[in-house]
């Protein structure tokens, strides 16, 4: 026969001894007087065998129960006796009034428990496997507590929450008062509370379904922790700095967090914390920013990033902490951008004064401008800043991402509010592409350049920033004062990958049309060597622009009296081109030109290379003698320049460096009034003269006006453009989808005004692009 | 307790036959596991010896048999052999084992 036929069990527990109560008496008093030697530690002198086998018969004989509930009698009686002959009597003494002393013997106390409860649970695993076989077919088919479980109930019942004597309220003062010792800074017996800790974690509520630990001790805990740290962050509030107290109350967490990873339960853990966050940060994180002299702005101010990081640690504990950090920080930016703004402002306000200063500035006098200064001042000054914020961003907090954001969005807010930002940063990137400037690597300006793309990130208006930056480039590229093509290029790679195909097309047109034109000169020569016809007198090279990409339109090409010489050489040219190019027309652009012309002064002879004003200006005194002078409105009148540009190019002959022509009265600004003589005595070491217009600088009020004229105009064709590629897919659209959807297509140039959007869509239902839906007036549809 | 826990315990039947079995054999059963280690320091496991009031040398030996057969095959991937009990024991077998505590065939 098999011993796996197992279904036998049940059926062959045949009683083996007559049941008689004298027997069983016996058998008890034996396991009672074994229980007893146990809880001596006498168990060495017991046969488990005898013990085991007594027990197993008595649960053959159905008499489990009464074994049962003998043995928990036996165990409680026996717990009693402990907790009055030994626990109680190991009680703090209220008279032990020195904290020493009390904490010593609170330290006793806490052992005295601890080795009670070893004791007991030994006895316990001992009992247990003497009455293994009564657990097994009685206590848990009956869903009754093990025998060893029964133990912990007891021990529970007689000696922790004893009726008769107060241990429960000793343990809990004896713990709590450890605690505050600790937190005092005084040393205590860890070990001594983790044994008392454990043992309430073992012990269990089934009441409550928790530990006792849970039940019984934590909720003191938390209470007194609470005002514990209720008058702790007063105290330090009131003796420390911002920095101080992140420190300090850095220091606290880490040491309730290793209170309870050593000796209290690690369920603690979250609800010590949150105390501890609500009472010394939550409740403060405002007073702790606004401190004076120590709180969140110092810290910006000095870019303390280890203070930073602490706060920022610190406050992502709580919620709500790191948004008010970072409405603070964001609102720090603002004030810091707005400083800078108001900078400009007032720069602006007595550029007049400032000019001279500007002058002195050594090799390009001209340029260095107090206006244009402030442009680059006002560049520089974001950069510094967003380097600093970027900065604490990477290191404080961690790259966290909101805040990268609050803190963009505050740039994007105070650049936006300066009108100029798109011309700033414009002037700022040419300043740095122009040739040999500042002793800077190509590196360097690699990398400024990079920073201020970013710049141009936040610009709304992008579409100003282009047709500045279109002007700009046009000097450059005109004047031939480039860095690099190769670093123009770079740029405008950048400005690609910011703002796609469409934004650098026309850049890029501007370049070919450069290309282009040196091979259109090279030909012009050839056909004039070729052709046999008599050559102008001057040598001539042309530009050839195509007039959409360039910033300046062909229709109100600039009028001006070309002096003859040019003009011959002008048809002549046109008639090249012409023959060359059907359906072109070419519109000279002056103001975009230089010349080198050779000047015989009374002891020397120099190239000077001036702008084609400049030489038209100067070409008028081939015709005075000496001594005698013209006035601004004489010049003006013989080659009808337009007054601005006149004036300019005046004041770079006579103001500038080299003095070419000399004005009476002497000074800064051109009147119509002023006499200008020839400079007859000028010499100069060099024999090749650059004279400098007084050009790229800041705009005035009114060429801004112009700019933004323009700008306003090609503003209605995008707008038109997108309302028109935007209908013809969807052929009927409600006007407020409409508006959103065209707001949304051109929001990577400029944001269109709802109002704007709404004249171009009535402009466009007169020219019959559009009409209005019969049905729901408040929709269009797109007319075919 | 013997401080170099011996590699054998001896077992006594009820009869007075001694058998000296592995512990780790002895171990197979929940009882004598009680008796020889854990926290309990009984007599059994100073000796190392235990007697058994209630159980007949056959049966006793039918026992070990099995303590020794459960150990070799604990864990076996291939097939188990049959244990093989005397029709005669059976009944006495079945309670020894139950005294025991075998938990591999009752689990």
């Amino acid at each position: 026969m098999a011993m796996s036929a197992r279904r036998l069990k049940r059926k062959m527990q045949a009683p083996k001894l007559p049941s008689t109560d004298p027997q069983f008496d016996k058998s008890f008093e034996l396991l009672a007087q074994a229980i007893h030697e146990i809880h001596r530690k006498n168990a060495s002198n017991l046969s488990y065998e005898e013990l085991y086998r007594n027990a197993y018969i008595m649960v053959l004989q159905k008499r489990a129960d009464t074994l049962y509930n003998g043995v928990k009698e036996v165990i409680s009686d026996h717990l009693e006796l402990v907790a009055e002959t030994e626990v109680v009597p190991a009680f703090v003494k209220t008279t032990d009034t020195n904290a020493r002393m009390s904490a010593d013997a609170g330290t006793s106390f806490l052992m005295t428990l601890k080795r009670v409860w070893n004791d007991h649970t030994t006895s316990m695993i001992m009992i247990r496997d003497i009455l293994m076989y009564m657990d097994k077919k009685h206590v848990k088919p009956a869903n009754m507590p093990l025998v060893y479980d029964m133990g912990l109930e007891l021990f529970r019942d007689k000696v922790i929450r004893s009726q008769k004597h107060p241990i429960q309220a000793q343990l809990t003062a004896v713990l709590l008062d450890q605690i505050k010792m600790e937190r005092r800074g005084e040393q205590i017996d860890r070990s001594a509370i983790k044994g008392a800790v454990d043992m309430l974690v073992e012990l269990y509520d089934q009441d409550k379904r928790e530990n006792v630990y849970v039940v019984d001790f934590e909720p003191h805990f938390l209470e007194t922790s609470s005002a514990f740290y209720l008058v702790e962050s007063q105290a330090l509030l009131a003796e420390c700095d911002a920095s101080e107290y992140m420190r300090k109350i850095e220091k606290r967490m880490n040491e309730e967090y290793n209170r309870t990873r050593h000796y209290l339960s690690p369920v603690t853990e979250p609800k010590i914390r949150n105390i501890v966050e609500t009472q010394l940060i939550t409740n403060h994180a405002k007073t702790i920013m606004e401190m004076e002299n120590s709180g969140l702005r110092p810290m910006l101010a000095a870019s303390a990033i280890e203070d930073l990081s602490r706060m920022y640690k610190l406050f992502s504990r709580v919620p709500e902490g790191l948004n008010e950090m970072r409405t603070y920080i964001k609102n720090y930016v603002l004030e810091l951008g707005n400083l800078i703004n108001a900078k400009v402002d007032s720069a602006n306000d007595n550029t007049k004064p400032k000019d001279k200063d500007g002058a002195g500035a050594g090799d390009k006098p001209a340029t260095t401008t107090g206006s244009l200064y402030t442009a680059l001042r006002w560049v520089q000054d974001i950069l510094e800043l967003q380097e600093k914020f970027n900065k604490i961003i990477d290191f404080a907090v961690l790259k966290d991402k909101s805040f990268q954001t609050a803190v963009n969005e505050a740039f994007e807010t105070f650049i936006n509010a300066n009108p100029r930002s798109p011309e700033y940063i414009s002037l700022f990137i040419d300043e740095n592409l122009k040739k040999g400037l500042k002793g800077k690597t190509e590196e360097e300006v690699d990398n400024i350049l990079d920073h201020t793309i970013t710049l141009f990130r936040f610009i709304r208006e992008k579409d100003v920033f282009e047709r500045y930056y279109k002007q700009h480039l046009a000097k450059r590229l005109l004047f031939g004062r480039s860095v690099s093509d190769d670093a123009e290029r770079s740029m405008i790679t950048k400005l690609k990958v910011e703002c796609g195909y469409q934004f650098t097309t026309k850049l890029e047109g501007m370049f070919n049309d450069i290309r282009i034109s040196a091979d259109t000169v090279t030909a012009y020569k050839d056909y004039l060597d070729a052709s046999g016809i008599e050559k102008p007198k001057i040598d001539m090279a042309s530009t050839i622009l195509t007039s959409t990409f360039w910033p300046m339109s062909a229709s109100t090409s600039p009028k001006w009296i070309m002096p003859a010489e040019i003009t011959d050489a002008c048809q002549s040219f046109e008639k090249f081109y012409y023959g060359r190019h059907n359906g072109r027309r070419l519109t000279w652009q002056p103001n975009m030109g230089t010349a080198d012309i050779k000047a015989s002064f009374n002891t020397k002879r120099h190239d000077l290379n001036v702008s084609t004003y400049g030489m038209a200006i100067l070409l008028l005194f081939n015709e005075v003698p000496d001594e005698q002078c013209l006035t601004t409105s004489d010049i003006q009148a013989q080659t009808d320049i337009n007054d601005i540009d006149l004036r300019r190019t005046l004041q770079s002959l006579a103001c500038g460096k080299y003095k070419i022509l000399i004005k009476e009265p002497k000074g800064k600004e051109v009147d119509t009034t002023d006499k200008f003589y020839l400079n007859v005595n000028f010499t100069c070491p060099l024999a090749r003269i650059k004279i400098q217009t007084v050009a790229t600088k800041v705009e005035t009020e009114s060429e801004r006006k112009t700019t933004h004229e323009k700008v306003d105009k090609l503003r209605k064709h995008q707008i038109e453009a997108a309302i028109v590629r935007i209908m013809k897919d969807r052929k009927t659209m409600d006007h407020n989808l409409l508006i959103a959807e065209v707001v949304k297509q051109l929001s990577n140039r400029f944001n269109p005004s709802p109002q704007m959007i709404k004249k171009r869509i009535e402009e466009l239902i007169d020219r019959e692009y559009l009409e209005r839906n019969a049905g729901d007036r408040k929709s269009y549809n797109y007319l075919a | 307790m013997a401080e170099q826990e011996s590699e054998y315990v001896k077992l006594i039947s009820s009869d007075g036959f001694e058998f000296i079995i592995h512990r780790e054999a002895a171990m197979r059963s929940g009882t004598m596991k009680n008796m020889l280690s854990g926290a309990a320091n009984f007599t059994e496991s100073l000796e190392n010896q235990v007697t058994f009031r209630d159980i007949k040398a056959i049966v006793l030996e039918t026992a070990c048999r099995y303590l020794y057969y459960k150990w070799q095959n604990e864990g076996s991937t291939t097939e188990i052999p049959e244990f093989v009990i005397e029709p005669e024991l059976a009944l006495e077998t079945l309670m020894a084992a139950d005294f025991l505590d075998c938990k591999y065939c009752w689990p």
